[in-house]
């Protein structure tokens, strides 16, 4: 096994890390838009007026994108390709405003919070199992022990 | 005549790399090449690129097809922005065999005389690699390969 290997790569600047994660990401999600969409790689090429194998270098990691060529995806998609914690954030929060409680399912245990059900306008945000004897335990040890610390 | 010798480099949770080391070298293809430029400020940052996308690939998504730029059979990393190429045998999503790269400075690896070398032996090992699994003579059983691994190289 490489330790040449393990050198460089703990060699690697946070710069580096965040290009190559937010490059996978960006080419990530404009697969899954296209796969939801029933579009390929040819049809996106077609919408923006550039060759498949132009595009095809794009949607495979470690490309250097530019905000102009990510708003003209997005526009042709007709879908936001990359957002923000703070857009997600305040998207949440909007959500949560409008949630309605609407069912109690679960007691995760006798002291803690209720679980709920909640639903946003049809859609289903989450759901609780009930929890096993078990876990209902373990989690009465963690607030005993957190009840210690605090 | 050199002979290169296919041997297992890395495993990570979602591939493994395997690489190739010259019979009368100690050091691997591989490791050949990030110690050429692990050091070199001019491509410190390509290098950088190569190895955390190679460790992100292998430890999150596998090394799909889409991740490298096709090169007559073989395959390149990365496909952009670096004039850096390290060249590799993808067998599946999570099987990568890792050979040398160099300097790609001319638009045709023929005219790079850093990387040329390097390509060659890939393709030529690819060839060989390929014709032997329709043989048998290299077999794959989940992540591990076997068979004739020993590849002569003119």
């Amino acid at each position: 096994m490489s330790k040449l290997f393990d050198y460089a790569l703990s060699q690697v600047s946070d710069e580096v890390k965040y290009f190559v994660d937010n490059s996978v990401e960006i080419t990530n999600q404009i697969h899954s838009i296209l796969e939801r969409q029933g579009k390929t790689q040819r049809d996106l090429s077609n919408l923006l007026g550039k060759s498949e194998s132009e595009v095809s270098k794009w949607l495979t990691g470690t490309h250097n994108f530019t905000l102009k060529s990510i708003s003209k995806i997005e526009a042709v998609l007709n879908e936001k390709i990359i957002t923000t914690p703070l857009l997600m954030q305040q998207s949440f929060l909007k959500m949560a405003e409008n949630a309605i409680p609407i069912q109690f399912l679960n007691f995760r245990s006798s002291i803690f919070f209720p679980m709920v059900r909640w639903q946003v306008n049809n859609a289903m945000l989450f759901e609780v199992t009930p929890l096993k004897e078990k876990e209902t335990e373990e989690l009465r040890i963690e607030k005993d022990l957190y009840a210690m610390v605090a | 005549m050199k002979r290169l010798i296919l041997e297992k480099y890395k495993a990570l949770q979602k591939a493994d790399f395997y690489t190739l080391r010259f019979s009368d070298k100690e050091i691997c293809e591989t490791d050949d090449f990030i110690q050429r430029f692990v050091h070199d400020l001019l491509y410190q940052k390509d290098l950088s690129t190569i190895v955390y996308w190679l460790n992100k690939m292998g430890q999150e998504s596998g090394t799909l097809e889409r991740f490298f730029r096709p090169e007559k059979g073989a395959k390149a990393i990365p496909i952009y922005s670096s004039i850096l190429r390290l060249y590799c045998i993808r067998i599946s999503d999570d099987l990568l065999i890792l050979g040398n790269g160099g300097v790609k400075s001319s638009q045709k690896v023929q005219d790079s005389p850093d990387a040329y070398p390097s390509f060659l032996n890939i393709i030529t090992v690819q060839r060989e690699f390929a014709k032997r699994r329709t043989r048998n003579e290299i077999t794959i059983s989940g992540r591990e390969i076997d068979g004739n691994l020993n590849f002569d190289i003119q």
